[in-house]
C-alpha cells in the first residue's frame, strides 16, 4: 500500500491531501480532483510500461485499488522472474 | 430559431448523415430531431416559457439535445458542472429557481437527496421519449433568436458563480464567426473532449451547423481521447493546452493512428510556445490559438495557423489574434481612453455575440458592460499590424487547466474556519496546469491553523479543481490602507514557494 500512496501522491497538487484518504475512501469524493485523477492514471501507466485498459481507468478510485493494479503487475513481474530462474 | 434551423437545414439535406456519436450511440439528423422534438414536447408541457431546466450531466449526446430542445420549447437550459461541491450546486439552484432538472443518474441522486421539491428527468432516457411523443410542427415553436436560451455559469470575483445570460443571436454569430475562420467541410469529424456544461461547448453548436459530426468524450483521460481520435477519424478538435501535454506524455500516443487529425483549435489558458511546437511535431497538426469568454459569446479572437504575428510588443505578451467576425475589440488605458498600438489596457470587445448580462444582479452586469462595449478585464495591448496580444488575464483569476477560478471563492471558504482570521489566493506557475491556486491564510488571535481542517473545509465546499495546491500561514494578509489586497507581493512569493516544489521541478525537467 505504501508503493500505491507514493504513486498517488505524486500525481497530487497537494500530496498530503492522501493523508486524510483511507485505503478504501473513493478518491473523486475525497476531494482529488480529475486532472489528478489522470496524472495518477499515467503514473500507473508509467510503473506498469502499458497502456490501462478502460475498464482498469474506471477501477482506479481508491489506494487500494491502485495498489491491486500494481501490485498484481509486481507479482507478475516476481513469477516472470522466479520462471525465468 | 437558429438551432431548430440548424436541425431542419441538416435534415433536410441529409437525414441518415451522422450529427453526433458518443460512446453509446451514433445519432443521425434524423434521429436527433426525433429526440429534440420528443424532448421539446415533454418540455414545454412541464415548464412555462422562459422558466430554467438544471441539466446535471456528464458529457453525452443528449446534452446537445437538450439544448436544443429547451430553445424549441422555449426555456432556458442552465448547464451545472457534475464536480461542484453540493454548496456550489444549492448556491446556482437557489438562484436560478429551475422547474425541472434534467440529470444522469449519479446527478439524480445528488439533487433527490439535497433539493427533494426539484422535479427530476432522466438525460439518458431522452431517446425513449420519442416512441411517446407527437412532436409534429414543434420544430417551428422555437424561441425568439434574442430571447435568453441558457445560463452559463463562470467564476466571479464576489465568491459565488456568475450567470450568463446568452440567446441564440450569440449562437448565431459564433458559427459565422468560426466558419469564416476555420474550414469545416460538411461531416467533418470533431471531437468534443471539453465539458459541455463549459462555455467552450458552443464551438460543438458550430460544427453542428456547419453540417459536421460532433464526437462527444465522456471525460477526458490521455489513452480515452487518443482512443476517440483513431476511431472516430477526428479531423478537428478543441483541447485546453493541459490536454495536449497529457496527450503528447502518454505511452498510447506512439501507436494511435492521428493520420485524420487535421486542426487542433486551442484555448482557456495561454499555450507555452515549447509546448505549440510538440504538438504540431509530434500530433502532425495545424493549431489555431482560441481567446474566449464566455460574456463575449464564447471565441472571439482567434490566430490561424498560417498567420505571423512577429514579435511581441512587449514583453512577455502572447498573441491572441485578430477580432473574429463579427466581434470588434479595442484596448483602453486606465483614464478610459482607447489605446494605440503598443500601449497595455484593458480588452473592450464589442458585437452582436455579447451577452445579455449577468443573471439578476444588474450591477455587475452594469460594471463589465457599457454603451455596446464589454470589458473582459483581460490586459491587453494592439500591435502596430493588427493582431491583438494578451498580457494577463483578468485581474485576479486563476486559470487551472482550462478552467477559470476566482480567488474570492476559496477565500470565502477559507474564512470560515474560526482559525482564520483573513486569507488571500493567488495563482503559481505549474507546468502540468498553467496555474494553481495558492492559499496565504493569517491564524486569528491565539489560534494555529491547522492545515488538515483547511483541506476538509475545501473538499467540503470546493469543487476539486479549486483546492489550493498549497496552504501557507503568514502573519498577516498584506492590504493596502483602502484594505485591498496587495496580491503581487503574494503572487511573488508563490512563484518562489513553487520553484522550490519538488514535483514542479520535475515535471519542468521532463
Amino acid at each position: 500500500m505504501t508503493s500505491a500512496r507514493h504513486l498517488i501522491q505524486s500525481g497530487l497538487d497537494l500530496p498530503v491531501l492522501l493523508d486524510r484518504i483511507g485505503d478504501d475512501d473513493d478518491l473523486i469524493a475525497s476531494g482529488v480532483n480529475s486532472g489528478e485523477m489522470v496524472r495518477i492514471a499515467l503514473n500507473c501507466e508509467q510503473r506498469l510500461g502499458r497502456v490501462l485498459t478502460d475498464d482498469e481507468l474506471a477501477g482506479l478510485n481508491t489506494v487500494r485499488a491502485v495498489a491491486a493494479l500494481i501490485e498484481e503487475t509486481a507479482t507478475g513481474h516476481e513469477l516472470a522472474e522466479k520462471a525465468v530462474d | 430559431m437558429w438551432l431548430s434551423h440548424v436541425l431542419r437545414r441538416n435534415l433536410a439535406r441529409d437525414p441518415e448523415a451522422l450529427a453526433m456519436r458518443d460512446p453509446r450511440r451514433d445519432v443521425s439528423w434524423r434521429e436527433f430531431a426525433r429526440d429534440v422534438t420528443a424532448l421539446a414536447a415533454m418540455l414545454a408541457d412541464a415548464v412555462p416559457p422562459g422558466e430554467r431546466v438544471a441539466v446535471l450531466s456528464g458529457n453525452r449526446a443528449e446534452v446537445l439535445e437538450t439544448y436544443f430542445a429547451c430553445t424549441v420549447a422555449g426555456v432556458v437550459a442552465v448547464p451545472l458542472n457534475p464536480g461542484l461541491a453540493d454548496p456550489e450546486i444549492a448556491y446556482i439552484l437557489d438562484s436560478v429557481a429551475p422547474t425541472l432538472a434534467l440529470a444522469e443518474g449519479p446527478g439524480r441522486e445528488r439533487l433527490a437527496a439535497g433539493h427533494p421539491e426539484l422535479p427530476l428527468a432522466a438525460i439518458e432516457d431522452v431517446a425513449d421519449l420519442a416512441d411517446a411523443a407527437d412532436p409534429a410542427g414543434l420544430l417551428d415553436r422555437c424561441a425568439g433568436l434574442t430571447a435568453p436560451v441558457a445560463i452559463l455559469h463562470t467564476s466571479a470575483t464576489t465568491g459565488h458563480p456568475k450567470g450568463v445570460l446568452v440567446d441564440q443571436r450569440s449562437f448565431q454569430l459564433n458559427t459565422l464567426s468560426w466558419l469564416a475562420d476555420v474550414d469545416v467541410p460538411g461531416g467533418t469529424a470533431f471531437l468534443n473532449a471539453c465539458p459541455l456544461f463549459h462555455g467552450s461547448m458552443v464551438i460543438a453548436l458550430d460544427y453542428l451547423a456547419a453540417g459536421a459530426t460532433v464526437c462527444v468524450l465522456d471525460r477526458f483521460t490521455p489513452a480515452g481521447c487518443l482512443s476517440a481520435l483513431q476511431t472516430w477519424r477526428i479531423e478537428h478538435a478543441f483541447l485546453v493546452p493541459s490536454m495536449i501535454r497529457l496527450l503528447l506524455e502518454s505511452r498510447a500516443l506512439a501507436s494511435t493512428d492521428l493520420s485524420a487529425l487535421r486542426l487542433v483549435a486551442h484555448g482557456a489558458a495561454p499555450m507555452p510556445a515549447e509546448l505549440a511546437e510538440q504538438a504540431r511535431a509530434q500530433l502532425g497538426v495545424d493549431l489555431q490559438t482560441i481567446f474566449g469568454i464566455t460574456e463575449g459569446g464564447g471565441p472571439v479572437i482567434s490566430l490561424r495557423p498560417g498567420d505571423k504575428p512577429g514579435d511581441p510588443p512587449v514583453r512577455g505578451a502572447t498573441c491572441a489574434g485578430v477580432p473574429m467576425l463579427g466581434t470588434d475589440a479595442r484596448i483602453v488605458d486606465s483614464r478610459g481612453q482607447v489605446a494605440g498600438p503598443g500601449e497595455i489596457g484593458e480588452i473592450h470587445l464589442r458585437g452582436d455575440g455579447l451577452m445579455h448580462g449577468y443573471w439578476r444582479d444588474p450591477g455587475a452586469t452594469t460594471d463589465v458592460l457599457t454603451g455596446g462595449w464589454l470589458n473582459t478585464r483581460d490586459l491587453g495591448c494592439l500591435g502596430a499590424d493588427g493582431y491583438l496580444w494578451s498580457v494577463d488575464r483578468r485581474n485576479d483569476l486563476i486559470l487551472r487547466g482550462g478552467q477559470n477560478i476566482y480567488p474570492a471563492e476559496i477565500e470565502h471558504v477559507l474564512r470560515q474556519s474560526p482559525c482564520v482570521a483573513d486569507a488571500a489566493v493567488v495563482p503559481a506557475s505549474s507546468t502540468a496546469w498553467g496555474q494553481t491556486p495558492v492559499a496565504f491564510v493569517q491564524p486569528s488571535a491565539g489560534s494555529v491553523v491547522d492545515e488538515g481542517d483547511l483541506i476538509d473545509l475545501c473538499v467540503g465546499q470546493l469543487a476539486g479543481y479549486k483546492r489550493p495546491s498549497r496552504f501557507v500561514v503568514i502573519d498577516q494578509v498584506p492590504r493596502n490602507p483602502a484594505g485591498k489586497i496587495l496580491r503581487r507581493q503574494l503572487r511573488e512569493q508563490a512563484e518562489r514557494l513553487t520553484a522550490g516544489n519538488p514535483a514542479e521541478s520535475e515535471e519542468a525537467a521532463q
